[in-house]
């Protein structure tokens, strides 16, 4: 049986048919619109047909008499475009950005006036990653329009600069660069907008492509922006003196420069009482901690130094593992493994298959295996630990970044134990020190050492305490109290 | 090559530098290394009970080497080299700075050769040399051609995450006894000098200064700093031999290779017993910013007088560190090699930088 024909043409098609009886150059439409001798080109799929009609063409009608240029003058629409002699570079240009080119066919004046039709977007939801029970439930969606209008209407001050640039050379995308005039260090602004201006890549179709692209060390497994899908927590961000970008086309803001603390303080952080806040904040610096260390430290502890432990401890651990047949740094690796697998795989799938994969692997595997005599339980409580510690960690960027520090760390501790561990530390650290976001130091309250920034780092302290913007940043504005300012911000120049 | 690079001030970028008070935990970092955990025995040999007031006036000793060389460096404005070249000229100052690279590296050397042979003969007996001395390197290489801010910053880390140690001397005073610190001064002029001697190796480490001092924000603000890190250093010191002389004997004392690691052995926790090897690891981090200081600096004498940038010196400089501890093998060779660094540094100390002082008293200062 045959479901195709072979050599029909496409030329048959009912609509390419429609379209050949028109002047069709480079999908641009040509048409005479009928009213005096004014033509129309636009693309079909792009703009609003009906307002074309509605307001276009009657506009046209009534005013039959007018040049070209006059009809420029006159017709009532904030967005449109006069050129004199435009080349067929310009017309395409314009055409594509949803604009309806008109002319006389005796002038060579053309019109172009903005139609884009209003785009079908998915409505502002409700943040899924990061959601909160208290405070706003907006989320940036796909469009930018609307995400800067998010943004906007949070801050209703004109010292709120938004530049927008196009970046890629198909796909054009346009990426708007915010930032607080009077607060932003001139510096960060310059370094983040040079930087995306730099960009020659072909294609940007999210903003995770641009921030790949721009990080101070590409090489890193760690994250040098956050991107965040909460309005608030960029307008936050843009307060604080951070700059901000939005990419058209993608539900994320992102900003810098951050400090590494940051990817652990969730925006929640802000909306619960400062007590619980620090508490909260202390805890997920701690499951890092347990995150990374934990499997290792049980690997070198078991496989080199079990003096150690006390002899109770010790009896609990030894029994545990006297079936095992494997060094403890394979059966590590083998339980991170199935974690990382079970992970993957409930990511990979839809919501409902992903929870029974995570009981089925979770349980099953799990009792299975230390029933076979192939995982010792203390370690399978340990590695279900750790894995669940990697979850706290607010920003998924950096969670990944968590758990992926975590196998070298594993196979290091199955060299020399606990020296190697340390040095693994080491590593780590040094690697971390000489990172920076935006040319700002990354380890930034902790090293260079500011105390007086450790106010919203570690912990939360009360509003009332953090009058000061962080010290790193070298914001122009250092205060956040609104006393202290005689002028009103909005007189801004 | 440029040989003239030394004869002009080095010109240290803003962004470079870093701040006056983080002269504290550098000079402090690379003075406290591997020599803590084996110091006593060595001044104790000769003073015994008096090892502390050895101690203190060691301390004492350096706090007047690091007054002359920042009044040094404060006359004359840049660094080490460049005062070579412009105490002694071009080529006479070449084999100098040469050899105070030379020195620094051996500094490097003697400080990991120390620590694998600690590591040998407490954790893993058997272990390769060059195993240790691989990653040991090459970590310092990543630090160093990270720049100077980071190597700083391993300094800051490495002190914060190290600090806590001290307090592990809790448990040899508690188990010890006064009376061994008795009787008060016991011993000849020419026994102290003996140990005044020997205790200079420990205090090693400030003299990197001399090269680092152009990456000071506000150099001369941070005199008060490095003076303080000293102090911490030899009261850091002065608590370990107060412990060590009170939890052993005399005579127990000069049996043992590494008294502060014997001590360790009765440091108990409820959930952690025999502490010495968390105490081993740990020390990883300490000798690690020596060795990343050293090496920084004895690079840095060949980018002023050769103009070889750090990144590319750095690559066969920490080769010699990978290579060299090998070479010693033996209790005896390691003892040898700490004795002439010691020696050295004794030199340094108390001979060629008060003859640099001398020299800057008479000479014109070159700027201001």
């Amino acid at each position: 049986m045959r479901f195709f024909k072979t050599g029909k043409s496409i030329k048959s098609h009912p609509i390419a048919e429609k379209k050949e009886n028109k002047q069709l150059d480079n999908n641009i439409l040509w048409q005479e619109t009928g009213i005096s001798d004014w033509e129309s080109g636009y693309i079909e799929s792009l703009i609003s047909q009906e307002r074309f009609n509605k307001e276009v063409l009657r506009f046209l009608q009534d005013h039959k008499m007018l040049s070209s240029k006059e009809m420029y003058e006159q017709l009532p629409f904030g967005n449109k475009h006069w050129n004199e002699n435009p080349d067929k570079k310009t017309i395409n240009a314009m055409v594509l950005q949803g604009c309806v080119a008109l002319k006389k066919s005796s002038s060579t004046g053309m019109i172009f006036v903005h139609l884009m039709k209003e785009q079908t977007v998915r409505a502002i939801s409700v943040p899924e990653v990061e959601f909160s029970v208290i405070g706003p439930k907006e989320a940036f969606n796909e469009a930018l329009e609307t995400n800067l209008v998010l943004i906007q209407k949070r801050l209703p001050t004109s010292a709120l600069q938004i530049e927008l640039i196009e970046i890629g050379l198909r796909t054009k995308t346009k990426v708007a660069v915010l930032y607080l005039k009077d607060v932003a260090n001139e510096q960060n602004v310059k370094t983040l907008k040079d930087r995306l201006a730099g960009i020659e890549y072909d294609h940007i179709l999210d903003s995770s492509y641009l921030i790949q692209m721009i990080e101070d060390n590409k090489m890193s497994i760690f994250p040098q922006f956050i991107d965040t899908e909460r309005p608030d927590r960029i307008v936050a961000s843009l307060i604080e003196g951070k700059v901000a970008f939005i990419t058209q086309g993608s539900p994320h803001g992102v900003y810098g420069p951050v400090s590494i603390l940051e990817f652990f303080s969730a925006f929640d952080d802000y909306f619960v009482s400062w007590h619980i806040a620090s508490l909260f904040r202390l805890m997920r610096m701690v499951a890092v901690f347990f995150s990374i260390f934990a499997t290792p430290l049980y690997v070198s502890v078991i496989t080199y130094h079990p003096e150690l432990i006390p002899d109770d401890l010790l009896t609990t651990l030894t029994t545990s593992r006297t079936d095992i047949p494997f060094p403890p740094v394979l059966e590590a690796l083998f339980l991170e493994l199935t974690i990382e697998l079970l992970r993957e795989a409930g990511a990979r799938l839809p919501t409902k298959v992903g929870q029974t994969i995570g009981i089925v692997g979770g349980i099953v595997i799990g009792t299975a295996s230390v029933e076979a005599g192939l995982t010792s339980n203390v370690l399978l409580i340990i590695v279900a630990l750790s894995a669940l510690a990697s979850f706290t960690t607010p920003v998924y960027r950096m969670s990944n970044a968590i758990r992926l520090v975590r196998f070298p760390m594993i196979i290091l501790s199955g060299f020399w134990g606990l020296l190697s561990l340390t040095l693994g530390l080491m590593m780590i650290i040094s690697h971390l020190l000489a990172l920076t976001s935006l040319g700002r130091p990354y380890l930034a309250p902790i090293y260079p050492p500011r105390l007086s920034d450790w106010k919203d780092s570690f912990v939360r302290l009360p509003f009332y305490v953090q009058k000061e913007r962080p010290k790193q940043l070298k914001v122009k504005e250092k205060r956040k109290m609104s006393w202290w300012k005689k002028r009103d911000i909005d007189e801004f120049e | 090559m440029n040989l003239n690079k030394s004869k002009f001030p080095p010109q240290v970028h803003e962004n470079a530098k870093i701040a006056p008070e983080l002269v504290f935990f550098l000079v402090i970092g690379a003075q406290v290394g591997v020599g803590i955990l084996g110091f006593v025995r060595y001044i104790a040999k000769f003073v015994n009970q008096d090892s502390w007031l050895v101690v203190i006036v060691g301390g004492l000793g350096i706090h007047l080497v690091i007054w002359m060389m920042f009044s040094i460096l404060n006359k004359h404005g840049g660094d080490i080299f460049n005062i070579h070249h412009q105490f002694f000229g071009k080529w006479l100052s070449i084999p100098l700075s040469m050899m105070l690279s030379l020195y620094y590296l051996a500094t490097a050397v003697v400080v990991l050769r120390t620590f694998i042979e600690a590591v040998q003969n407490w954790m893993f007996p058997g272990l390769p040399t060059w195993t240790l001395s691989l990653i040991f390197a090459g970590l310092a290489y990543y630090i160093v051609s990270k720049g100077f801010r980071v190597i700083t910053g391993i300094a800051f880390f490495s002190f914060v995450l190290t600090v806590w140690i001290l307090f592990t001397h809790y448990f040899p005073i508690k188990h010890g006894h006064v009376i061994n610190l008795m009787p008060f001064l016991d011993h000849g002029l020419g026994d102290f000098y003996q140990a005044f001697k020997v205790m200079v190796l420990s205090f090693i480490g400030f003299e990197y200064l001399l090269a680092y001092y152009p990456h000071i924000q506000d150099p001369k603000k941070a005199q008060k700093w490095a003076h303080f890190g000293s102090a911490s250093t030899t009261v850091i010191y002065l608590i370990t031999t107060i412990s060590t002389l009170m939890y052993f004997s005399p005579k127990q004392l000069q049996g043992l290779t590494w008294p502060t690691l014997q001590e360790w052995k009765i440091v108990t926790f409820p959930f952690i017993e025999r502490f010495e090897y968390i105490g081993i690891s740990f020390f990883g981090i300490v000798i690690l910013i020596n060795l990343a200081l050293a090496l920084w600096a004895s690079c840095r004498g060949l980018n002023r007088v050769f103009d070889i940038k750090i990144r590319i010196s750095v690559f066969p400089v920490s080769l010699i560190l990978l290579l060299a501890p090998a070479f010693f093998t033996t209790r005896f060779q390691v003892d040898e090699l700490n004795n002439y660094t010691g020696k050295m540094g004794y030199y340094l100390f108390y001979a060629y930088i008060p003859l640099l002082f001398i020299i800057s008293i008479f000479k014109k200062g070159a700027n201001k």
